[in-house]
């Protein structure tokens, strides 16, 4: 499957992993990786290194994810490696502004 | 003998021949028949004399008797032999012994025949004539060998200039190539990405030599070009793995292993293709092994690229060999192994004399046994051997392209099957656009779609994607319209134009009801919808809206994203 989310209970993160593009056909896939996740506490990571690009339908799911981190009462949330384009993308919408971003 | 046949004895022998003999009247019988034929005579009367002769002066044929005082023919014929080095220069025993061991001694000790006494003077010139063919033959292959080793040292100078690494990238690894011939069939490239990741690709191309390493140009330039580009790894190995696919005859491949590592995020990426296992090792233990897990390159057009991923610390080193070095064997045709390699590991703290450690082993092993192929080891410490960021040589893309335009159009169902995108990438890679450029294209083009699709032709209320509820219902809605359509158009025209700045015009074209650009007014932080408009606007030098928002044309430069 192109999104894969990956439970590290020792590092308390919740690793989601997207592949390939990131647009409108992920949005059930990206939903199903957290939504039945226990992360109280946890930091959520998405990992965005093996994504080839991201539209605005991409930038709306952070925005769900993002709010369900913080009803879940998650620690963070962080985006972890965009390619230089998604990074782009994210800052374009002044997403860096609004989740912290790993490089 | 017919006439004609014994012409041939006839013909002049040319050069100096040494006749060793420790009975005069033999010397003279047979210097006798050989300046008849041409030849510049020496005598020497024992073999101890004959050495000194053959070292001072110019031999090109001697005849030897076998029993004499002081150093007898055996001995003599191995001493002349090892002075001669690579000339030819035959030596005949001259023998009445017809014992069969002291025949085969004559020859044992590196004489080239043999002639019986009393000697009959037609053999004697039909052999003598003999080697002087096989001594012009051996003469002229000796001189096209040392012409070829030449022409292949001048080569390799050349080659290796061409496919050099950049001296940053080369400073962060450890790696040595012991090839079987002048040309190796390994190669090591590594380069650093404008992202700071550094890649490393370590090649084995079946064979050896210079058959082997003659396709590993067009790899190099790609690797280089490419990973300078700011291409992701797994598309640099898709279009190596295109171009030897094109170039190489059908038994001809390169196994790989590439490695990305990425020291700010500590993550290390693996792809392994056909070679043997790379290793993650701390502390002296293996830690994780990465295994082939695809085919080697250039076999088939298309195969599966996937890396495997894993975190790692400074503390940790990966090593990278070829086949050449566990499978070099020794006398008793015993393999190195890995057992013998996992133990050059425990090398302590100081892992810096790593792949000499490994050297010295397998010397030790190997002994005298000559290499019968390429052996490579790439040596990368995790942790930066200085720990300066790597220089971001951000290298412009080069168009070296003239215009080109891709354009489909999607029709009823074929919308709801279809991607423009994913359709549009494999384009922009094969024309040699960028990750980067490809990807903020990307966005655009299914920003575009999106918008036609959803607000033209389905004419779905963005609104409805208020919470999380609504955006899913938002999704199951434009599912369900999709599948209803039929007449429905879509009309997507990218056009690469180089001048006057490289750049691309996106047209899309629908044939649904207008929509009013103006009323997507720009959204809240917290907004889920209406940032696809706006996010093209900001991508893009220009966006025009035509017949009531019913065509739009998106005009992207490439210089602008570098």
């Amino acid at each position: 499957m192109s999104i894969q989310s990956r439970l590290n209970s020792e590092d308390g993160e919740l690793v989601i992993t997207v592949e390939g593009r990131f647009d409108y056909s992920k949005h059930q896939d990206f939903r199903c990786s957290y939504k039945d996740q226990a992360i109280d506490g946890m930091l959520l990571v998405l990992d965005l290194s093996a994504a080839e690009y991201m539209d605005s339908s991409a930038l709306g799911m952070m925005l769900l994810l993002k709010e369900h981190a913080e009803k879940s009462q998650a620690r963070d949330l962080v985006i972890r490696r965009p390619s230089p384009a998604i990074l782009k993308v994210l800052e374009v919408a002044n997403f860096d502004k609004l989740i912290k971003i790993e490089s | 003998m017919e006439p004609n046949v014994l012409s041939f004895l006839e013909r002049p022998a040319k050069g100096v021949a040494l006749v060793v003999d420790d009975t005069k009247i033999n010397r003279t019988l047979l210097c006798r028949v050989l300046v008849q034929m041409g030849y510049d005579v020496l005598e020497a009367e024992n073999g101890l004399v004959a050495v000194e002769m053959f070292a001072a002066q110019t031999v090109d044929i001697v005849f030897m008797d076998v029993m004499m005082p002081e150093l007898d023919g055996f001995a003599a014929t191995r001493q002349i032999k090892t002075l001669a080095g690579e000339r030819f220069v035959p030596v005949l025993f001259v023998t009445s012994l017809n014992e069969v061991e002291a025949l085969v001694s004559c020859i044992a000790c590196g004489g080239d025949d043999i002639l019986f006494k009393p000697v009959n003077q037609s053999v004697l010139k039909a052999k003598a004539l003999g080697f002087e063919r096989t001594r012009r033959l051996h003469n002229e292959l000796a001189e096209l060998h040392k012409q070829m080793q030449q022409d292949e040292r001048m080569a390799q100078r050349v080659f290796s200039g061409m496919i050099a690494s950049s001296p940053h990238a080369l400073a962060d690894i450890n790696f040595s190539i012991k090839s079987a011939a002048i040309f190796s069939g390994d190669v090591v490239f590594t380069e650093y990405s404008p992202n700071g990741d550094q890649h490393i690709l370590l090649g084995d191309f079946t064979g050896h030599g210079l058959q082997a390493a003659i396709a590993s140009t067009p790899v190099a330039e790609l690797f280089h070009g490419l990973t300078r580009r700011g291409f992701s790894a797994k598309q640099i190995i898709r279009r190596i793995n295109k171009r030897l696919h094109q170039v190489l005859p059908i038994h001809m491949f390169m196994a790989c292993t590439m490695v990305v590592i990425s020291r700010n995020t500590n993550m290390l990426r693996v792809f392994n293709a056909g070679m043997p296992d790379a290793w993650l090792f701390e502390n002296g233990q293996v830690s994780q092994r990465f295994a082939a897990e695809s085919i080697a390159l250039g076999i088939s057009r298309e195969i599966n690229i996937e890396f495997s991923q894993v975190s790692v610390n400074k503390l940790q080193h990966l090593l990278l060999f070829s086949d050449g070095v566990v499978e070099a064997v020794n006398e008793r045709e015993h393999a190195f192994g890995e057992e013998r390699l996992l133990a050059c590991l425990h090398g302590g703290e100081d892992l810096s004399n790593l792949i000499p450690a490994i050297e010295q082993s397998l010397a030790q092993f190997c002994e005298d046994v000559p290499q019968a192929d390429d052996q490579s080891l790439v040596h990368v410490p995790i942790t930066l051997s200085n720990d300066s960021p790597p220089p971001k040589h951000s290298e412009p893309e080069v168009f070296d392209l003239d215009d080109w335009q891709w354009q489909m159009t999607l029709q009823g169902r074929s919308l709801a099957k279809a991607s423009p995108v994913s359709l549009m990438m494999p384009v922009l890679e094969e024309l040699g656009i960028g990750e980067t450029n490809s990807g903020l294209l990307a966005a655009v083009v299914s920003d575009l779609f999106s918008n036609a699709l959803e607000h033209g032709l389905l004419e779905l209320d963005s609104s409805v994607k208020q919470d999380e509820l609504g955006f899913a219902h938002y999704y199951q809605l434009r599912e369900q319209a999709l599948n209803e359509l039929t007449k429905a158009k879509i009309h997507i025209k990218l056009e690469f134009t180089k001048l006057p700045e490289p750049g691309f015009s996106v047209e899309l074209s629908h044939n649904g009801k207008g929509f009013e650009p103006e009323s997507l007014d720009e959204p809240g932080s917290g907004d889920l919808s209406g940032r696809g408009i706006q996010l093209v606007q900001a991508l893009c030098s220009s966006v025009e809206y035509f017949d009531e928002g019913k065509r739009v044309v998106a005009q992207f430069r490439l210089d602008d994203h570098g």
